[in-house]
């Protein structure tokens, strides 16, 4: 190995430890590891200003394919499509937010079943997925997780099962769609795949794990919730879901503004609008929504919304990614997987799936999903018999669904059971495993049947 | 008194910290803030009890948009939540430990004490009043200081049990438990 790519690896493996031991914000943490990598791997061992003008990555954003039309070739470095896109969704989902569009929609599907705690529990995990599928899982888990605790409250019953649903559904929800999760974003955005793509792959997948997932909770949480429900006062007073609306003109503006950004999306290959671009789109609909419906000072308020330090975390952990790739560590990686699976495409396979899924359950699936991409794209590119949409599939639906099985896998895991420890239900490591891990392996599992039925049988 | 006032004591573990904020609080009439109130305050929570002023567990705990999922964390926010409700609301009271040093930092009526105390004294203290066996008293001892060491610089800026952090540090075995809560005492007086 050469110094630059043991400085590399030493420069990625530290900037995972400091994520995980959690002492440093983030995005410092990758910020400073990037900066390390381009002021050492790149300048004092490479002597490379390529490899750095490479990973920054910077002119891609001038050229026309980076917001209209078609894409070729893939994307290596900061991948700024996925940044600006996030940035943008963030707005739309601040705003759409501020609306009151999220609980309204959460307590008018609790009025519609009549308050009946089972198909509350089936009803919020349909719509947490349905949601995850279009905006990022926290947000959803945010609002779902603090309306769950509300009714639980009222109607009386245990809101950790729901709650534990929620946050599989979201992550599951996720794994459908390009923008549902921050990998499938990476994954697209750097193999030019389309939203309709996941949709049609991954999000076929999804959906029939997610059948499992519903009729899997059901089985273990029905008798509790039914017990709960026999012992409500008579006498409770119900929500009104239109409570939740805060300002009328703006909430209908952000739900057009919600489903047009929708379409875009699902139209993407067929209009050329990059998702760079509906991000771009997003923000400014949202923002003029914000300027003709609300009062003064809410579009501002909007924009301050943006989630700042993530976006900056993903700028310094694609330069570290970058590190590991101009420094051909990525390929080694690749080989090596490659050389395991002895060329045999079922079990290479199964060890990107259970890898990722694994990996995930216990570490950051972004950093993870930024790391493979480059690693699936060289092991496609040694294989001439691998497909690499089937290995981008497989990774996307490793990462997203093995998050969901530790408290810690991922984002929505993390503020789902934060919800409900404020409201005083402590969710343990143990109580969260002993639902969560099997369903993941079993989702894990039934993706990866899928996959060899689909593409390989 | 008429004003607000608020002692915060941080203690090493045998230094008879506690019994000094109990007896403060007795002595000032205000009530005092310590495990059994707040074990009190979420008296359907048996992990309190079990989480209450713990280390979380770096390995088992993420943050994400200052959400955390740990349970350890979870509490400690929430009891620094009541102590600065109570705070904000202008009561006056002694709190013992829980970052109260740190987190009320700001407040010009609190009087910030750690207590400390001689080694020898305080494994009599720990053999005498927690029934600890003779010979584990001091594994005891360095096992709970480690931990409340841990616990509190996790959550705050200053370090735990350094004199700068705290406006009183005292040595319990040489002024006595009584001969402490009369320093304590005739230091409000003087509180700026």
């Amino acid at each position: 190995m050469s110094a630059a790519q043991i400085i590399a690896v030493v420069i990625f493996l530290a900037m995972f430890v400091m994520i995980v031991m959690d002492k440093v914000e983030r995005q410092y943490v990758t910020l400073v590891s990037g900066g390390l990598v381009i002021a050492i791997v790149f300048g004092l061992c490479m002597h490379s200003t390529e490899a750095i003008m490479n990973t920054l990555n910077l002119k891609t954003i001038f050229t026309l394919p980076f917001w209209y039309g078609e894409s070729e070739g893939v994307s290596v470095g900061i991948n700024w499509a996925t940044i600006i896109f996030i940035a943008g969704m963030m707005i739309m989902v601040e705003g759409l937010g501020k609306a009151g569009v999220f609980r309204w929609l959460c307590l008018w599907i609790a009025k519609k079943v009549h308050y009946h705690t089972v198909p509350l529990l089936i009803c919020f995990g349909t719509i947490s997925a349905l949601l995850a599928m279009f905006i990022d899982s926290i947000t959803v888990i945010l609002f779902l997780a603090a309306v769950t605790v509300e009714l639980a409250r009222t109607l009386k019953f245990d809101p950790v099962p729901m709650i534990l649903t929620e946050i599989f559904c979201a992550n599951l929800g996720g794994s459908a769609t390009m923008c549902g999760d921050p990998p499938n974003i990476i994954i697209g955005t750097s193999l030019h795949l389309s939203f309709f793509d996941f949709l049609s792959n991954t999000g076929a997948i999804a959906g029939i794990c997610f059948v499992f997932a519903i009729i899997y909770f059901y089985l273990c949480f029905r008798k509790e919730l039914r017990e709960s429900e026999a012992l409500r006062d008579p006498d409770t007073v119900y929500p009104n879901p239109e409570d939740a609306i805060t300002n009328h003109k703006a909430f209908i503006a952000n739900i057009i503004v919600f489903l047009f950004i929708v379409c875009l999306l699902v139209t993407h290959a067929q209009t050329g609008f990059s998702v760079a671009l509906i991000g771009v789109i997003a923000a400014f609909l949202t923002v003029l929504t914000a300027l003709v419906t609300s009062e003064k000072g809410t579009a501002p308020g909007i924009i301050k919304g943006i989630d700042y330090k993530t976006l900056l975390f993903f700028v310094g952990l694609f330069i570290v990614v970058g590190g590991l790739e101009e420094t051909d560590i990525l390929k080694a990686i690749a080989s090596f997987i490659d050389k395991m699976s002895g060329g045999n495409v079922y079990l290479m396979v199964a060890i990107v799936i259970w890898v990722s899924a694994i990996a995930s359950a216990f570490i950051d699936n972004i950093p993870f999903a930024a790391t493979m991409v480059p690693v699936i794209r060289d092991m496609a590119a040694a294989m001439p018999g691998v497909n690499l949409n089937l290995l981008a599939w497989t990774l996307a639906l490793g990462v997203d669904l093995g998050g969901n099985g530790t408290p810690i896998g991922a984002s929505a895991n993390v503020v789902g059971t934060s919800i409900a420890a404020k409201n005083g239900h402590y969710i343990t490591w143990g109580r969260y495993c002993k639902y969560c891990a099997p369903a993941t392996v079993m989702v894990t599992l039934v993706s990866m049947l899928c996959i060899y039925a689909r593409y390989l049988g | 008194m008429d004003r607000q006032i608020i002692i915060s004591i941080g203690r090493e573990y045998g230094s008879g910290g506690h019994e000094i904020a109990r007896r403060l609080s007795q002595k000032l009439g205000m009530p005092l803030l310590d495990s059994t109130l707040f074990q009190a305050a979420a008296a359907d929570s048996p992990e309190l009890k079990k989480y209450d002023e713990k280390v979380k567990n770096v390995w088992f705990s993420r943050s994400v948009s200052g959400y955390s999922n740990s349970i350890e964390e979870n509490i400690a926010q929430k009891e620094f939540d009541f102590i600065q409700e109570k705070a904000a609301a202008g009561e006056s009271f002694v709190v013992v430990g829980r970052c109260s040093d740190f987190i009320l930092r700001d407040n010009p009526n609190l009087v910030s004490c750690f207590i400390t105390s001689e080694t020898a004294a305080k494994l009599e203290r720990i053999e005498t009043y927690y029934g600890v066996e003779k010979g584990k008293a001091e594994a005891a001892m360095h096992r709970k200081d480690k931990a409340r060491a841990e616990y509190h610089d996790q959550h705050c800026k200053t370090s735990w049990g350094k004199a700068r952090s705290y406006d009183l540090t005292i040595d319990s075995s040489r002024f006595g438990i009584d001969g402490t809560v009369e320093l304590i005492f005739s230091a409000i007086a003087f509180a700026k």
